[in-house]
């Protein structure tokens, strides 16, 4: 780059591009630039590529709607947080948690009793369940132990109650 | 909808889920980071995805916002990392930039650097534009980052800094080696002065 390669330092040329040399430094440059074309040239060029991207991308930015797009991310916004809320109301909901409780315990049962060895002879369970409005249960037994399960049915309640003004 | 709030009133809003300061923070900020998710992918419909990507992280991980940079800082921050996420896709997709011709003439803001508006210059302006839009894709993702946040958003090198979590040092030669590579790519176009 230029007629006076020694001098030529295109990192420092770059600082002073961007304005982060001190005053001693950019006087230096200044001094260089005016000896040397090859220096010269860097500094238009890269003065010019930058107007061509802020244009670019302004130009770009003309052809965008941005009160299209702004409804476009809150409808989002509102679709996950539904979604978010509703999927945390589920999985923490009494109504989920006891019956899965429940299902977990028969299975941990039959798994144990399954895996015990050898099977006792007669009845391996006997189950009897009782539902009711309000809660159910369930009794099993095997000649070495006996199970009572309970678990209880809430009232499903109308709407979710969310605030509409948070997401 | 006025829009004064200060930034960490915006920011204790939006912890609250406030619907109201999201779309605050929507309208303050979608035109820039929209702008630097084009400088960085080039393509108007995947920066429109990445800005509404972009917001939906703010609102899930605002409570991860400590407030030792600004607003802007933060989202700058997300919106460069989701561009590359993208990119990785969108280029073993093989989309390159290509500026549709009937677009560029209607185009209010192509206005030439060149002196002149002769059918060559304009043709010779087209190419160029081309040519460092092309260079500009190729750079290595990270030096791109850099150049964008310098070039575009003009800002200091400490700023990029905060922004991309990388010393001084890295930034100045990240910079450096991107516009090296962008020189050289176009040197068939450089004129002397
Ligand atoms: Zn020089």
């Amino acid at each position: 780059m230029g007629d006076d390669q020694e001098h030529c330092n295109q990192e420092m040329l770059n600082r002073y591009v961007d304005r982060e040399t001190s005053p001693e430094q950019m006087q230096r440059i200044e001094l260089h630039l005016q000896r040397c074309p090859g220096c010269r040239q860097y500094v238009k060029l890269h003065g010019e590529l930058a107007q061509r991207l802020q244009r670019e991308v302004s130009a770009s930015k003309q052809r965008v709607d941005f009160d299209e797009l702004e409804q476009r991310i809150v409808s989002a916004a509102r679709r996950r947080s539904d979604r978010w809320g509703h999927l945390r109301e589920v999985l923490f909901s009494w109504k989920l948690v006891l019956p899965v409780a429940a299902t977990a315990a028969l299975a941990l049962f039959f798994f144990t009793s399954l895996f015990q060895s050898p099977p006792p002879p007669g009845p391996s369970a006997i189950i009897n369940s009782f539902t009711g409005r309000v809660s159910s249960v369930m009794i099993l037994e095997t000649p070495q132990s006996h199970h009572t399960v309970i678990w209880y049915s809430e009232e499903a309640t109308e709407g979710n109650g969310a605030d509409s003004k948070k997401l | 909808m006025s829009d004064p709030l200060d930034e960490s009133q915006l920011v204790n809003r939006l912890r609250d889920g406030e619907e109201a300061a999201f779309v605050m923070l929507v309208r303050r900020f979608q035109a820039r980071l929209y702008g630097l998710a084009y400088a960085m992918t080039l393509d108007r419909e995947e920066s429109r995805d990445i800005v509404q990507e972009v917001f939906l992280k703010a609102y899930r991980n605002i409570n991860t916002f400590k407030g030792e940079s600004k607003l802007s800082t933060w989202l700058h921050r997300i919106t460069v990392n989701q561009c590359l996420n993208w990119k990785r896709r969108w280029f073993q997709r093989r989309r390159w930039y290509q500026r549709p011709l009937a677009e560029e003439s209607e185009d209010p803001s192509a206005v030439t650097l060149s002196d002149g508006n002769t059918p060559e210059t304009r043709l010779r302006e087209e190419q160029l534009q081309q040519h460092y839009m092309e260079a500009l894709q190729a750079l290595p993702d990270k030096a791109r980052a850099v150049y964008v946040l310098k070039e575009l958003e003009g800002m200091s090198y400490d700023e990029i800094a905060v922004t991309l979590r990388l010393n001084r040092g890295t930034v100045s030669s990240r910079l450096h080696y991107a516009r090296k590579r962008l020189q050289s790519a176009l040197r068939d176009y450089q004129h002397g002065d």
